[in-house]
Protein backbone atom coordinates (compact mmCIF):
# COMPACT_ATOMS: atom_id res chain seq x y z
CA UNK A 1 0.00 0.00 0.00
CA UNK A 2 2.44 2.74 1.25
CA UNK A 3 4.95 3.14 -1.67
CA UNK A 4 8.11 5.86 -0.50
CA UNK A 5 10.08 4.84 -3.38
CA UNK A 6 8.36 6.40 -6.07
CA UNK A 7 6.73 3.63 -7.48
CA UNK A 8 2.87 3.65 -7.68
CA UNK A 9 0.07 2.45 -5.19
CA UNK A 10 -1.84 -0.31 -6.17
CA UNK A 11 -4.94 2.42 -5.99
CA UNK A 12 -3.72 3.86 -9.08
CA UNK A 13 -4.08 1.09 -11.41
CA UNK A 14 -6.59 0.45 -13.54
CA UNK A 15 -10.46 0.42 -12.30
CA UNK A 16 -9.27 1.59 -8.91
CA UNK A 17 -7.84 4.80 -10.07
CA UNK A 18 -11.11 5.93 -10.60
CA UNK A 19 -11.80 5.98 -7.06
CA UNK A 20 -9.28 8.64 -6.41
CA UNK A 21 -10.51 10.32 -9.33
CA UNK A 22 -13.90 10.66 -7.82
CA UNK A 23 -12.65 11.50 -4.93
CA UNK A 24 -10.94 14.62 -6.08
CA UNK A 25 -14.12 15.48 -8.12
CA UNK A 26 -15.85 15.00 -4.65
CA UNK A 27 -18.07 12.51 -6.49
CA UNK A 28 -17.54 9.93 -3.48
CA UNK A 29 -20.17 9.27 -0.67
CA UNK A 30 -19.10 10.50 2.86
CA UNK A 31 -18.07 6.91 4.25
CA UNK A 32 -16.09 5.83 1.15
CA UNK A 33 -14.58 9.47 1.34
CA UNK A 34 -13.58 8.67 4.87
CA UNK A 35 -12.10 5.36 4.32
CA UNK A 36 -10.03 6.96 1.33
CA UNK A 37 -8.62 9.60 3.08
CA UNK A 38 -7.43 7.59 5.55
CA UNK A 39 -5.98 5.59 3.27
CA UNK A 40 -4.30 8.31 1.39
CA UNK A 41 -2.72 9.79 4.72
CA UNK A 42 -0.14 6.86 4.97
CA UNK A 43 0.27 6.42 1.22
CA UNK A 44 2.96 9.71 -0.16
CA UNK A 45 2.34 7.83 -3.82
CA UNK A 46 -1.74 8.82 -3.66
CA UNK A 47 -1.05 11.92 -1.81
CA UNK A 48 1.02 12.91 -4.97
CA UNK A 49 -2.06 11.73 -7.14
CA UNK A 50 -4.98 13.78 -5.06
CA UNK A 51 -2.20 16.96 -5.50
CA UNK A 52 -1.73 16.35 -8.50
CA UNK A 53 -5.22 15.77 -9.93
CA UNK A 54 -6.34 18.41 -7.40
CA UNK A 55 -4.17 21.22 -9.02
CA UNK A 56 -5.41 19.96 -12.54
CA UNK A 57 -8.97 20.45 -11.04
CA UNK A 58 -8.09 24.20 -9.81
CA UNK A 59 -6.58 24.69 -13.16
CA UNK A 60 -9.45 23.82 -15.26
CA UNK A 61 -11.75 26.15 -13.40
CA UNK A 62 -9.54 29.31 -14.47
CA UNK A 63 -11.01 28.12 -17.67
CA UNK A 64 -14.41 30.69 -16.94
CA UNK A 65 -17.26 30.49 -19.52
CA UNK A 66 -17.81 32.74 -22.22
CA UNK A 67 -21.18 34.98 -22.49
CA UNK A 68 -23.28 34.58 -25.79
CA UNK A 69 -23.05 37.33 -27.99
CA UNK A 70 -26.06 39.43 -27.06
CA UNK A 71 -27.65 38.86 -30.97
CA UNK A 72 -28.06 35.05 -30.10
CA UNK A 73 -31.23 34.92 -28.87
CA UNK A 74 -32.72 36.76 -32.12
CA UNK A 75 -30.81 34.94 -34.54
CA UNK A 76 -31.55 31.83 -33.47
CA UNK A 77 -35.36 32.99 -33.05
CA UNK A 78 -35.05 34.13 -37.29
CA UNK A 79 -33.84 30.54 -38.06
CA UNK A 80 -36.68 28.93 -36.31
CA UNK A 81 -39.06 30.82 -37.88
CA UNK A 82 -37.62 29.95 -41.76
CA UNK A 83 -37.47 26.54 -40.30
CA UNK A 84 -41.05 26.52 -40.03
CA UNK A 85 -41.83 28.29 -42.83
CA UNK A 86 -39.68 25.73 -44.79
CA UNK A 87 -42.09 23.54 -47.39
CA UNK A 88 -42.33 20.40 -46.82
CA UNK A 89 -40.75 19.27 -49.97
CA UNK A 90 -37.50 20.88 -48.45
CA UNK A 91 -37.77 18.89 -45.08
CA UNK A 92 -38.43 15.69 -46.77
CA UNK A 93 -35.07 16.73 -49.05
CA UNK A 94 -33.31 17.09 -45.63
CA UNK A 95 -34.58 13.65 -44.22
CA UNK A 96 -33.61 11.55 -47.52
CA UNK A 97 -30.07 13.47 -47.18
CA UNK A 98 -30.21 12.73 -43.10
CA UNK A 99 -30.48 8.78 -44.04
CA UNK A 100 -27.37 7.53 -44.02
CA UNK A 101 -26.76 5.46 -47.17
CA UNK A 102 -23.40 3.82 -45.83
CA UNK A 103 -25.19 0.12 -44.85
CA UNK A 104 -26.31 0.02 -48.35
CA UNK A 105 -22.63 0.82 -49.97
CA UNK A 106 -21.56 -2.63 -49.37
CA UNK A 107 -24.59 -4.17 -50.53
CA UNK A 108 -24.07 -2.32 -53.53
CA UNK A 109 -20.85 -3.13 -54.17
CA UNK A 110 -21.16 -6.80 -53.50
CA UNK A 111 -24.35 -6.85 -55.90
CA UNK A 112 -21.38 -4.91 -58.44
CA UNK A 113 -18.90 -7.44 -57.79
CA UNK A 114 -21.24 -10.61 -58.18
CA UNK A 115 -22.66 -8.90 -61.35
CA UNK A 116 -19.77 -8.35 -62.32
CA UNK A 117 -18.38 -12.24 -61.81
CA UNK A 118 -21.24 -13.41 -63.29
CA UNK A 119 -20.36 -12.08 -66.49
CA UNK A 120 -17.49 -13.08 -66.82
CA UNK A 121 -17.26 -16.30 -65.02
CA UNK A 122 -20.67 -17.61 -66.24
CA UNK A 123 -20.80 -21.47 -67.13
CA UNK A 124 -20.82 -21.54 -70.94
CA UNK A 125 -24.02 -20.77 -72.52
CA UNK A 126 -26.16 -23.47 -74.43
CA UNK A 127 -27.46 -21.07 -76.26
CA UNK A 128 -24.94 -21.34 -79.72
CA UNK A 129 -24.66 -24.74 -79.41
CA UNK A 130 -26.80 -26.76 -82.15
CA UNK A 131 -28.60 -29.51 -80.10
CA UNK A 132 -29.00 -32.70 -82.37
CA UNK A 133 -32.46 -32.85 -82.46
CA UNK A 134 -33.89 -36.50 -82.88
CA UNK A 135 -33.75 -37.42 -86.81
CA UNK A 136 -37.22 -37.20 -88.39
CA UNK A 137 -38.66 -40.51 -89.05
CA UNK A 138 -37.14 -41.18 -92.65
CA UNK A 139 -39.36 -41.43 -95.32
CA UNK A 140 -37.65 -43.99 -96.52
CA UNK A 141 -38.23 -46.06 -93.24
CA UNK A 142 -41.52 -45.09 -93.31
CA UNK A 143 -41.76 -46.49 -96.91
CA UNK A 144 -40.20 -49.51 -96.35
CA UNK A 145 -42.63 -50.49 -93.02
CA UNK A 146 -45.47 -49.73 -95.28
CA UNK A 147 -44.50 -51.95 -97.94
CA UNK A 148 -44.08 -54.79 -95.34
CA UNK A 149 -47.29 -54.32 -93.87
CA UNK A 150 -48.51 -54.83 -97.80
CA UNK A 151 -46.56 -58.09 -97.88
CA UNK A 152 -47.62 -59.08 -94.98
CA UNK A 153 -50.87 -58.30 -95.93
CA UNK A 154 -50.34 -60.42 -98.83
CA UNK A 155 -48.80 -63.60 -97.32
CA UNK A 156 -51.59 -63.88 -95.22
CA UNK A 157 -53.66 -67.28 -95.95
CA UNK A 158 -56.68 -66.43 -97.83
CA UNK A 159 -59.97 -67.76 -96.86
CA UNK B 1 -50.69 9.74 -19.25
CA UNK B 2 -48.91 7.01 -17.06
CA UNK B 3 -46.00 7.33 -19.33
CA UNK B 4 -45.81 11.32 -18.79
CA UNK B 5 -46.18 11.06 -14.83
CA UNK B 6 -42.58 8.66 -15.20
CA UNK B 7 -40.46 10.71 -17.53
CA UNK B 8 -38.08 13.37 -16.51
CA UNK B 9 -38.84 17.21 -16.86
CA UNK B 10 -37.01 17.64 -19.76
CA UNK B 11 -38.20 14.67 -21.80
CA UNK B 12 -42.29 15.68 -21.05
CA UNK B 13 -41.07 19.28 -21.81
CA UNK B 14 -39.94 17.60 -25.51
CA UNK B 15 -42.67 15.10 -25.64
CA UNK B 16 -45.29 17.81 -24.90
CA UNK B 17 -43.13 20.08 -27.69
CA UNK B 18 -43.86 17.08 -29.96
CA UNK B 19 -47.43 17.35 -29.45
CA UNK B 20 -47.61 20.59 -30.64
CA UNK B 21 -47.05 22.84 -27.47
CA UNK B 22 -44.33 25.19 -28.87
CA UNK B 23 -44.03 27.00 -25.94
CA UNK B 24 -42.50 23.83 -24.27
CA UNK B 25 -39.24 24.46 -26.74
CA UNK B 26 -38.91 27.71 -25.61
CA UNK B 27 -38.24 26.34 -22.12
CA UNK B 28 -36.09 23.72 -23.00
CA UNK B 29 -33.92 26.71 -25.23
CA UNK B 30 -33.70 28.31 -21.48
CA UNK B 31 -32.87 25.28 -19.29
CA UNK B 32 -29.90 24.26 -22.04
CA UNK B 33 -28.56 26.57 -24.16
CA UNK B 34 -25.86 28.25 -21.74
CA UNK B 35 -24.55 24.61 -20.81
CA UNK B 36 -24.38 23.39 -24.64
CA UNK B 37 -23.27 26.58 -25.84
CA UNK B 38 -20.68 26.71 -22.79
CA UNK B 39 -19.45 22.79 -23.90
CA UNK B 40 -19.37 23.69 -27.41
CA UNK B 41 -17.37 26.74 -26.54
CA UNK B 42 -14.88 24.70 -25.13
CA UNK B 43 -14.87 22.43 -27.60
CA UNK B 44 -13.97 24.40 -30.78
CA UNK B 45 -12.53 27.30 -28.30
CA UNK B 46 -13.94 30.19 -30.46
CA UNK B 47 -16.86 31.84 -29.61
CA UNK B 48 -18.70 32.35 -32.88
CA UNK B 49 -18.37 28.93 -34.16
CA UNK B 50 -19.71 27.76 -30.71
CA UNK B 51 -22.81 30.01 -31.38
CA UNK B 52 -23.20 28.86 -34.37
CA UNK B 53 -23.02 24.83 -33.46
CA UNK B 54 -24.94 25.83 -30.65
CA UNK B 55 -27.72 27.38 -32.96
CA UNK B 56 -27.66 24.24 -35.08
CA UNK B 57 -28.35 21.86 -32.00
CA UNK B 58 -31.45 23.43 -31.46
CA UNK B 59 -32.34 23.71 -34.48
CA UNK B 60 -31.83 19.62 -34.97
CA UNK B 61 -33.61 19.37 -31.80
CA UNK B 62 -36.63 21.87 -33.11
CA UNK B 63 -36.56 19.38 -36.63
CA UNK B 64 -36.40 15.93 -35.17
CA UNK B 65 -39.31 16.81 -32.66
CA UNK B 66 -42.01 14.24 -34.68
CA UNK B 67 -39.60 11.19 -34.02
CA UNK B 68 -38.66 11.94 -30.78
CA UNK B 69 -39.10 9.37 -28.52
CA UNK B 70 -37.86 9.79 -24.97
CA UNK B 71 -36.19 6.53 -24.24
CA UNK B 72 -32.59 7.87 -22.83
CA UNK B 73 -32.59 11.25 -20.88
CA UNK B 74 -32.81 14.33 -23.15
CA UNK B 75 -29.88 15.76 -22.29
CA UNK B 76 -27.93 12.82 -23.09
CA UNK B 77 -28.84 13.35 -26.56
CA UNK B 78 -28.86 16.86 -26.74
CA UNK B 79 -25.50 16.40 -26.03
CA UNK B 80 -24.64 13.78 -28.06
CA UNK B 81 -25.97 16.29 -30.86
CA UNK B 82 -23.73 19.00 -29.30
CA UNK B 83 -20.31 16.37 -29.37
CA UNK B 84 -21.21 15.23 -32.78
CA UNK B 85 -21.40 18.40 -34.14
CA UNK B 86 -18.63 19.92 -32.23
CA UNK B 87 -16.09 16.72 -33.19
CA UNK B 88 -17.06 17.06 -36.67
CA UNK B 89 -16.19 20.70 -36.49
CA UNK B 90 -12.41 19.80 -34.78
CA UNK B 91 -12.26 17.21 -37.59
CA UNK B 92 -12.71 19.34 -40.67
CA UNK B 93 -11.02 22.50 -39.32
CA UNK B 94 -8.22 20.61 -37.88
CA UNK B 95 -5.25 23.00 -39.29
CA UNK B 96 -7.21 26.28 -38.51
CA UNK B 97 -7.05 25.64 -34.96
CA UNK B 98 -4.92 26.80 -32.25
CA UNK B 99 -3.28 30.38 -31.64
CA UNK B 100 -5.52 32.20 -33.52
CA UNK B 101 -8.78 31.63 -32.03
CA UNK B 102 -6.87 31.57 -29.10
CA UNK B 103 -5.64 35.22 -29.03
CA UNK B 104 -8.72 36.06 -30.97
CA UNK B 105 -10.67 34.75 -27.98
CA UNK B 106 -7.69 36.94 -25.43
CA UNK B 107 -8.29 40.31 -27.51
CA UNK B 108 -12.05 39.82 -27.11
CA UNK B 109 -15.03 40.52 -24.43
CA UNK B 110 -13.52 38.32 -22.68
CA UNK B 111 -10.18 40.06 -21.90
CA UNK B 112 -11.97 42.75 -21.12
CA UNK B 113 -14.65 40.90 -18.70
CA UNK B 114 -11.46 39.51 -16.83
CA UNK B 115 -9.78 43.29 -16.93
CA UNK B 116 -12.82 44.72 -15.12
CA UNK B 117 -12.59 42.43 -12.19
CA UNK B 118 -9.05 42.66 -11.90
CA UNK B 119 -7.62 46.00 -12.05
CA UNK B 120 -4.04 44.27 -11.15
CA UNK B 121 -2.57 43.96 -14.70
CA UNK B 122 -0.22 41.83 -13.48
CA UNK B 123 -2.35 39.16 -11.97
CA UNK B 124 -4.49 39.70 -15.47
CA UNK B 125 -1.36 38.64 -17.00
CA UNK B 126 -0.68 35.56 -14.87
CA UNK B 127 -4.26 34.45 -15.83
CA UNK B 128 -4.06 35.12 -19.21
CA UNK B 129 -1.07 32.91 -19.33
CA UNK B 130 -2.48 30.45 -16.60
CA UNK B 131 -5.46 30.18 -19.09
CA UNK B 132 -3.52 29.92 -22.18
CA UNK B 133 -1.43 26.77 -20.61
CA UNK B 134 -4.89 24.88 -19.56
CA UNK B 135 -6.47 25.21 -22.64
CA UNK B 136 -3.21 24.80 -24.66
CA UNK B 137 -2.82 21.53 -22.73
CA UNK B 138 -6.52 20.43 -23.10
CA UNK B 139 -6.49 21.42 -26.76
CA UNK B 140 -4.03 18.64 -27.15
CA UNK B 141 -6.17 15.96 -25.76
CA UNK B 142 -7.94 13.51 -28.58
CA UNK B 143 -10.95 15.26 -28.67
CA UNK B 144 -13.11 12.27 -27.35
CA UNK B 145 -11.01 12.58 -24.42
CA UNK B 146 -11.20 16.37 -24.40
CA UNK B 147 -15.47 15.90 -24.94
CA UNK B 148 -15.04 13.35 -21.53
CA UNK B 149 -13.12 15.68 -19.51
CA UNK B 150 -16.02 18.40 -20.61
CA UNK B 151 -18.66 16.30 -19.38
CA UNK B 152 -17.57 14.86 -16.27
CA UNK B 153 -15.86 18.30 -14.79
CA UNK B 154 -17.84 21.26 -16.16
CA UNK B 155 -21.47 18.97 -17.05
CA UNK B 156 -20.80 16.96 -13.85
CA UNK B 157 -22.61 14.24 -16.06
CA UNK B 158 -22.37 10.25 -14.60
CA UNK B 159 -20.06 8.20 -15.91
CA UNK B 160 -23.12 5.97 -17.66
CA UNK B 161 -24.36 9.63 -18.86
CA UNK B 162 -21.13 10.15 -20.81
CA UNK B 163 -20.69 6.85 -21.90
CA UNK B 164 -24.42 7.33 -23.55
CA UNK B 165 -23.40 10.69 -24.94
CA UNK B 166 -19.92 9.12 -26.60
CA UNK B 167 -21.43 5.78 -27.64
CA UNK B 168 -19.09 3.50 -25.60
CA UNK B 169 -19.08 1.84 -22.91
CA UNK B 170 -18.74 3.18 -18.94
CA UNK B 171 -15.81 1.01 -18.63
CA UNK B 172 -13.85 2.76 -21.88
CA UNK B 173 -15.30 6.19 -20.33
CA UNK B 174 -13.16 5.46 -17.11
CA UNK B 175 -10.34 4.40 -18.95
CA UNK B 176 -10.70 7.76 -21.56
CA UNK B 177 -11.06 10.20 -18.39
CA UNK B 178 -7.91 8.12 -16.58
CA UNK B 179 -5.81 8.76 -19.50
CA UNK B 180 -6.71 12.54 -20.17
CA UNK B 181 -6.47 13.29 -17.08
CA UNK B 182 -2.42 11.18 -16.79
CA UNK B 183 -1.89 13.67 -20.11
CA UNK B 184 -3.50 16.80 -18.32
CA UNK B 185 -1.25 15.93 -14.97
CA UNK B 186 1.87 15.41 -16.85
CA UNK B 187 1.31 18.63 -18.73
CA UNK B 188 0.22 20.75 -15.74
CA UNK B 189 2.66 19.18 -13.48
CA UNK B 190 3.76 21.93 -12.36
CA UNK B 191 0.49 24.01 -11.02
CA UNK B 192 1.03 21.11 -8.48
CA UNK B 193 4.04 22.28 -6.94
Amino acid sequence: MLDDSGGTCPLQDGDNAQLLLDYCARRLSPSVERSLELHIAECPSCQKFRDQQRAIWNALDVWEHADFSPGFDLRLQEKLEAEARRPVTAKAMDWMQGVSMRPALPLAAAFLLWMVGWQFFKPASDAGQTVPLPDPPAIEQVESTLEDMEMLNQLAPSE
Amino acid sequence: MSTCAVLEPDALLMVRFRDGETQCFTELLDRHRVSVFHFLYRMVQNQAVAEELAQEVFLRVYRSRAKYEPSAKFTTWLFRIAMNLALNWVRDNRHEQGQGSLDEEMLDGKARQVSDHRPDVEAFLVYQVKLAEVRGAIDRLPAKQRAAVFMHKYQEMEYSQIAKVLGCSESAVKSLLFRAYESLRARLAHYAG
